[in-house]
């Protein structure tokens, strides 16, 4: 079953493609140094670490095993990718709640959950560790195991689905999840608030975020004090115009030049493409309370991100320095390099985590599903 | 007395309980160290009243550093604990161990920070449910309401991942907790999502991982809680119905109809009966159920959808449809729902609660399932529970005085259960395995996932000191499957040593 | 070392929670119902309302540790000064009772558990010789009466601080002088006042011990109010107490003296009308009190509190304005033990110009709790000033409350000098116009 691995960072000596989550069980029990493979589209993230031994791809574990429409929910498998799924879903009028940039349709929802990566949809909706229910995962000790359920609430057993979500692949290689689905938006208009001035914009986004109006979703879009930037408001529903109204209102006694947007997916769709970076470039998430948003758009030079939630993905340059320039203007906010040229992740604390009782706990947790360390070594917090 | 008192006598003399009690006395002051064996009864349970255990000692310290010394002394003296806050759950999870220290974390209720510009409080565990909405009021919600929301603790809401009314919409409290400071088994204190101020902190989701591990991986001693603008209009009515079949079907089509509603709760005729006498709210006492519906969010969307949910209502059958009209109606419809539980103790001398959870599609058949096990069985089971959900809380009612009625109770509670797993669903909801659930976790687990779930145990609490025994069994049930429920006391004594 | 697989557990779900041994804290003259203790299912929804279990956060001062302690009487004999500490600290209050989902019948479980404490555990001598100068003292209008030159002296001079510290109840029971003047000491009311305009029916009122000494212008107001609205009003000077402070404290023996003294005294009255919180719950447990004696449930069934009444008749007299901010206080015996808490807000609502006001934290007591705040010095003192703190926090202008203890005690403690009247005082004043 192993071929030759493909080129690419840290190349693995061989490639295989299992079809069951049995097969992925087996082959991490072989011993070797494994790193699974969903889309691709985020292979880069994290320490570049040694070259795997295996590079275990999902792209046969490709079912949607269940989509039981009148429970809202689905069981799909590491490998069907979130564009096939959603698919799917959009026929009963459904979807899963989860938008990140999702590389031209390549990510797969394995993909996805284990760097527990999101999109504008995060500010209603929650990230993946918020719509995942339940999780089947091959484990390094070569057993497969079942957390969660498949209905949408449980509370038997640790919630090991929430766990795996933004492990990196390192506690073991997810092969099927359950997720929670919601019914899709029936009509969207997007409210655009232009200003230049950053003081502005964090106090309209404020008001938006203290409102009692249920939005979809509430973005900004930052390109520094020359160009300025714009709070991005997806109101929903059936009174959609009723809701718009209120929102330009507020956005307008703030300030802002507001226009509506109707036929708004294409905004959305930038917005999600500017998470990732430009060839070449760097891109830092930074997590922070959503009052650390004026010193964030002070530091940045663009950015895009979700004021409610004080979670921002800023562009850099590849530079060691734009990284340390960053991290000493926010902290105590977590900023971890996402993309970046492997250089660059070689030689920057990617994760930006210190010793500490936290990292301790984390090791013992990784120590304790991978003392081999199997799943990804090397790549995680702490060199996990 | 009860069973495996002696038991427990035996092992307290195994305890260094002079050394102990000095210590902890160090630590927190005599008067907050129990060891009177009638103090120490009031704390034999917890809102389980089926299991008692009497603890040697009980603590209650008064701030998180407090507690940080109490757990390193039992890490010290390798003595086991408990940690209880309001002691109102419904799983014996904050059950004493006899040959333990019960750590009650009842004194610690400061609401330590109030910053609504980032939408989040920070409380102490023992701050009740109710106090965190009041504190954030009227222009803030915490949404996870669990009808013990007057009494129960954020710290227990964390360890057993509370649910409540609203989940349908507003998802759980693992949903709303952003930080967490933590006393781990060893002493040691650790902060969880970047002290609750990065959500997207690095490194492993532990805070998921911790919420709802009822109290088996450490105590959370400091719980930041993310809350969420009140909605602009919130409307409910309730839509009674000729039996729960009915009802079931309105979940169904309000569901299709693709409406969110924050909160869809059933009750059948006999809850309704034991409600009505706490919270006498007039309804019909001929319904045969009743689905309390709750829309909130913009006015206008609210009024525009609140037709429409009528209109479903009546289609599915409705008998009669009645909306609150002032907020005062409007918490009465809830006080019907909330003092249920308790209630059923007006019309019945004992019962049990289950927390079986069943795919929402499921509900017409499961429901028939469990009426009919009733009448096989010759006992009453009311029906309270959070439809949106699927999360049923049949509650079996007997009488305990009666010979053998308990057993048959027991036995039709895990024939529920059955029925909840056989259609693909789960054993509890939000109420927690506790002791109570225990033997049911390889019904619903395999060896496998079990053996997972000690990995996570094993990385927090390698000594196995916090709450031993409860949530996940120990490997000695591995492999084993229970076979029929226990039907006898002393048989319970012997399933539990097996553990 | 131990591991999870050692932890022992008890699990009995087919126990009833009472077991029936031999041995017994209680005697056999109504020992707490164990079918009562049976219905408490420990969900805790009385904690929260609890007064001591606000203060102290401990189980064993809570309903539900107490139910626990009262059938852990019914296992085994010893009657331990922990039990008893946990029995005393209890208020009374019945808050409990109102927020109990499960119909909890605590009310008749403490009535039981009190006299027992009173008959099988030896009290210090200290103990005893202050409840029986409590005794002594309290429920004779007379001895009280014979008090007044002293305590308005101590009003003045505030001699209560020259008590040391080490006697804390002596020195509570100096400190909580009430508003009293000179003239208590001999005014007295006439023994029937007459209809105005067309009769309605006549009422009795019972005058109350501290009441009709201390609170002199209540019993005025309520006779004036009645009379108004068309009710001829008999006071007669017996009983001299109705023994509610007795029974709530466990002296069984006189409480039901003053009973069947009360009901003697009242016989004959369609109506009988309390304005007292405290004495109207005692009075309406009189059947319970007295071993369901056919009189005594039938007088029972005849006691009304005056709002009760009030909002069960038609009003007739025209009500004046009276411009005043008033939040409005529960006290305990007339919201938790008689229900009452709609209509006093509803009587004041009447009252034209008149805003009420709602203070946080109704349901909690104010540590008054009848004689409670002698004999529990310290919590009474943590309630009276967390319930007037809650009360000056409203921005009011004057305090409602209904029972004469409620009234000294917030005094007490407040701030501010903000008045504290009975609502019929309100009602009497608007009367009056």
């Amino acid at each position: 079953m192993a071929t030759p691995a493909k080129s690419g960072e840290g190349s693995a000596s061989a490639t295989a493609v299992p079809a069951t989550a049995a097969e992925v069980a087996g082959m991490l029990a072989g011993g070797g140094r494994v790193r699974p493979v969903g889309g691709g589209t985020k292979l880069a993230w994290g320490v570049p670490g040694r070259a795997p031994d295996l590079e275990l791809s999902t792209a046969r574990l490709d079912r949607i095993v269940a989509h039981n429409d009148g429970d809202l929910t689905a069981v799909l498998e590491a490998g069907v990718t979130l564009a096939r799924a959603q698919a799917a879903f959009a026929v009963h009028g459904q979807r899963l709640a989860l938008d990140p940039p999702d590389g031209g349709g390549a990510a797969t929802i394995g993909g996805i959950l284990a760097t527990g990566d999101s999109g504008p949809l995060r500010h209603r909706f929650g990230g993946p560790r918020d719509l995942i229910l339940g999780v089947r995962v091959a484990l390094p000790d070569g057993t497969v195991a079942r957390a969660g359920s498949d209905v949408i609430k449980n509370v038997a057993g640790y919630d090991l689905a929430k766990l795996q979500c933004g492990a990196l692949g390192t506690l073991g290689v997810i092969c099927e999840a359950t997720v929670r689905l919601h019914p899709l938006a029936e009509q969207t208009i997007t409210v655009r608030a232009r200003s230049s001035d950053p003081q502005r914009l964090c106090v309209a986004a404020r008001a938006l975020t203290r409102s009692s109006l249920e939005l979809e979703s509430l973005d900004l879009r930052w390109d520094g004090l020359d160009v300025g930037g714009c709070l991005l408001a997806r109101a929903v529903g059936r009174t959609v115009a009723r809701s718009v109204a209120g929102l330009t209102a507020l956005l307008e006694a703030a300030g802002l030049e507001t226009d509506e947007v109707e036929d708004d997916d294409s905004l959305w769709a930038e917005q999600r493409d500017r998470q990732r970076a430009t060839p070449g470039g760097a891109v830092v998430r930074v997590s922070g309370l959503a009052s650390d948003m004026e010193r964030i758009l002070a530091a940045a030079p663009s950015a895009v991100g979700r004021p409610g939630l004080g979670l921002f993905w800023v562009r850099l340059d590849a530079d060691a320095d734009a990284l340390s320039v960053l991290r000493a203007a926010l902290h105590p906010a977590a900023c971890v390099l996402l993309d970046a040229p492997e250089e660059l992740r070689a030689a920057v604390d990617v994760w930006g985590i210190g010793p500490g009782t936290v990292l301790d706990l984390l090791r013992r947790v990784k120590q304790s599903f991978d003392p081999a360390g199997i799943c990804n070594a090397g790549r995680y917090v702490g060199g996990i | 007395m009860p069973a495996g008192v002696a038991g427990s006598e035996l092992r307290a003399g195994e305890l260094p309980v002079a050394e102990l009690v000095a210590r902890l006395r160090a630590i927190c002051g005599s008067e907050h160290v129990l060891t009177h064996p009638h103090d120490l009864r009031t704390y034999q349970s917890d809102g389980l009243l089926h299991y008692h255990v009497v603890p040697p000692v009980a603590v209650l310290p008064g701030c998180a550093e407090e507690v940080r010394d109490v757990v390193r002394v039992c890490h010290d003296l390798k003595v086991p604990w408990v940690a209880r806050g309001s002691g109102s759950g419904l799983s014996g999870g904050a059950l004493p161990i006899a040959d333990g220290v019960l750590i009650v974390l009842s004194r610690m209720r400061r609401i330590l920070e109030v910053d609504l510009v980032n939408q989040r409080v920070v409380v102490e565990p023992g701050v009740t449910n109710i106090a965190v909405a009041h504190a954030v009021a009227p222009d803030f919600v915490y949404p996870p309401d669990p009808s013990s929301q007057i009494v129960c603790s954020i710290g227990g809401n964390v360890a057993e991942n509370s649910g409540g009314a609203h989940c349908f919409k507003y998802g759980f409290t693992t949903n709303y907790v952003t930080g967490l400071e933590v006393v781990l088994p060893d002493g040691s204190v650790v902060s969880l999502g970047g002290d609750g101020k990065a959500l997207d902190a690095p490194g492993y989701d532990l805070l998921g991982a911790f919420v709802g591990s009822e109290g088996t991986l450490g105590v959370a001693t400091r719980i930041t809680l993310r809350v969420i603008p009140a909605p602009e209009a919130v409307k409910t009515l309730v839509a009674f119905f000729a039996d729960v079949q009915d009802a079931s079907r309105a979940v169904s089509e309000i569901v299709a109809a693709g409406l969110v509603p924050a909160a869809i709760e059933m009750m059948d005729a006999l809850a309704i009966h034991a409600s009505e006498q706490m919270a006498h709210a007039g309804w019909p006492t001929d319904a045969g159920a009743a689905l309390l519906v709750e829309l909130d969010g913009s006015a206008s969307e609210c009024d525009e959808r609140f037709g429409e949910l009528e209109d479903l209502c009546h289609g599915a059958g409705s008998t009669g449809v009645r909306v609150a009209q002032t907020e005062a109606e409007r918490a009465i419809f809830w006080k019907m729902r909330k003092s249920a539980f308790p209630a059923a103790g007006r019309i019945s001398p004992h019962y049990f609660v289950q927390d079986g959870v069943i795919p929402r599609t499921r509900l017409p058949e499961v429901l028939s399932r469990i009426e009919a096990l009733g009448l096989e069985f010759g006992l009453r089971v009311a029906n309270v529970f959070h439809a949106g959900d699927g999360n049923l809380h049949p509650l079996v009612c007997y009488d305990g005085n009666t010979p053998g009625e308990a057993t048959r109770a027991e036995e039709l509670s895990g024939l529920i259960l059955q029925a909840c797993l056989d259609a693909g669903g789960s054993i509890t909801g939000e109420h927690g395995v506790g002791i109570d659930k225990l033997a049911y976790m390889g019904r619903m687990f395999a060896p496998e996932d079990l053996a997972a779930f000690r990995m996570l145990r094993l990385a927090f609490d390698p000594d196995g000191l916090a709450n031993p025994g409860k949530a996940i069994p120990t490997p000695r049930l591995c492999g084993e499957v229970p076979g029929p429920y226990r039907v006898h006391p002393l048989e319970a004594a012997g399933l539990a040593e097996r553990f | 070392m131990p591991t999870p697989s050692d932890a022992p557990v008890v699990a009995t779900p087919s126990d009833p929670p009472v077991a029936q041994t031999p041995a017994s804290a209680w005697d056999e003259h109504r020992p707490p119902a164990p079918a009562l203790i049976d219905d408490c299912v420990h969900c805790g929804f009385c904690l929260p309302t609890c007064p001591t279990y606000a203060l102290w956060g401990e189980e064993m001062d809570s309903p539900r540790g107490r139910i626990t302690l009262m059938a852990l009487g019914h296992e085994q004999a010893e009657l331990s000064e922990q039990m008893v500490g946990h029995f005393d600290a209890c208020l009374g209050c019945m808050a409990c009772v109102t927020a109990c989902p499960s119909g909890v019948q605590y009310d008749l479980l403490l009535a039981a558990t009190r006299p027992q404490i009173e008959r099988n555990y030896d009290r210090t001598p200290g103990d005893r010789a202050f409840r029986s100068l409590i005794f002594a003292l309290f429920p004779h209008p007379g001895r009280l009466r014979a008090l007044v030159p002293a305590l308005v002296l101590n009003r003045r001079l505030g001699l209560d601080r020259l008590i040391p510290g080490r006697f804390p109840r002596l020195r509570a029971m100096a400190a909580m002088t009430p508003p009293v003047t000179i003239d208590a000491a001999w005014q007295t009311i006439p023994a029937v006042t007459p209809a105005q305009g067309e009769k309605r029916g006549t009422v009795v009122m019972l005058q109350g011990c501290v009441q009709r000494v201390f609170f002199a212008q209540v019993n005025r107001a309520t006779i004036a109010v009645l009379s108004a609205e068309g009710f001829e009003v008999h006071a007669p000077r017996a009983p001299r107490c109705c023994g509610s402070l007795a029974m709530h404290t466990g002296y069984e023996d006189d409480a039901r003296d003053c009973a069947r003294e009360t009901i003697a005294a009242l016989a004959g009255y369609e109506t009988v009308i309390v304005n007292a919180a405290g004495c109207g719950s005692g009075m309406k447990e009189y059947g319970h009190l007295l071993d369901s004696e056919g009189p005594a449930v039938e007088f029972a069934g005849r006691v009304a509190d005056i709002h009760e009444f009030l909002a069960g008749i038609a009003p007739r007299a025209t009500r004046h304005p009276v411009d005043l901010r008033v939040a409005y206080h529960d006290a305990c015996h007339l919201a938790h033990a008689q229900g009452i808490r709609s209509q006093p807000r509803e009587l004041l609502r009447t009252i034209p110009g008149l805003e009420l006001i709602e203070p946080a934290e109704w349901e909690i007591c104010c540590g008054s709790a009848g004689v409670y705040n002698l004999l529990e010095p310290d919590a009474a003192v943590a309630l009276g000033r967390r319930k007037a703190a809650n009360l000056e926090a409203t921005g009011a202008q004057a305090i409602a409350a209904a029972n004469p203890g409620c009234a000294i005690q917030i005094a007490q403690y407040l701030d501010h000098d903000l008045p504290i009247v009975h609502p019929i005082e309100l009602l009497a004043r608007s009367l009056a116009g």
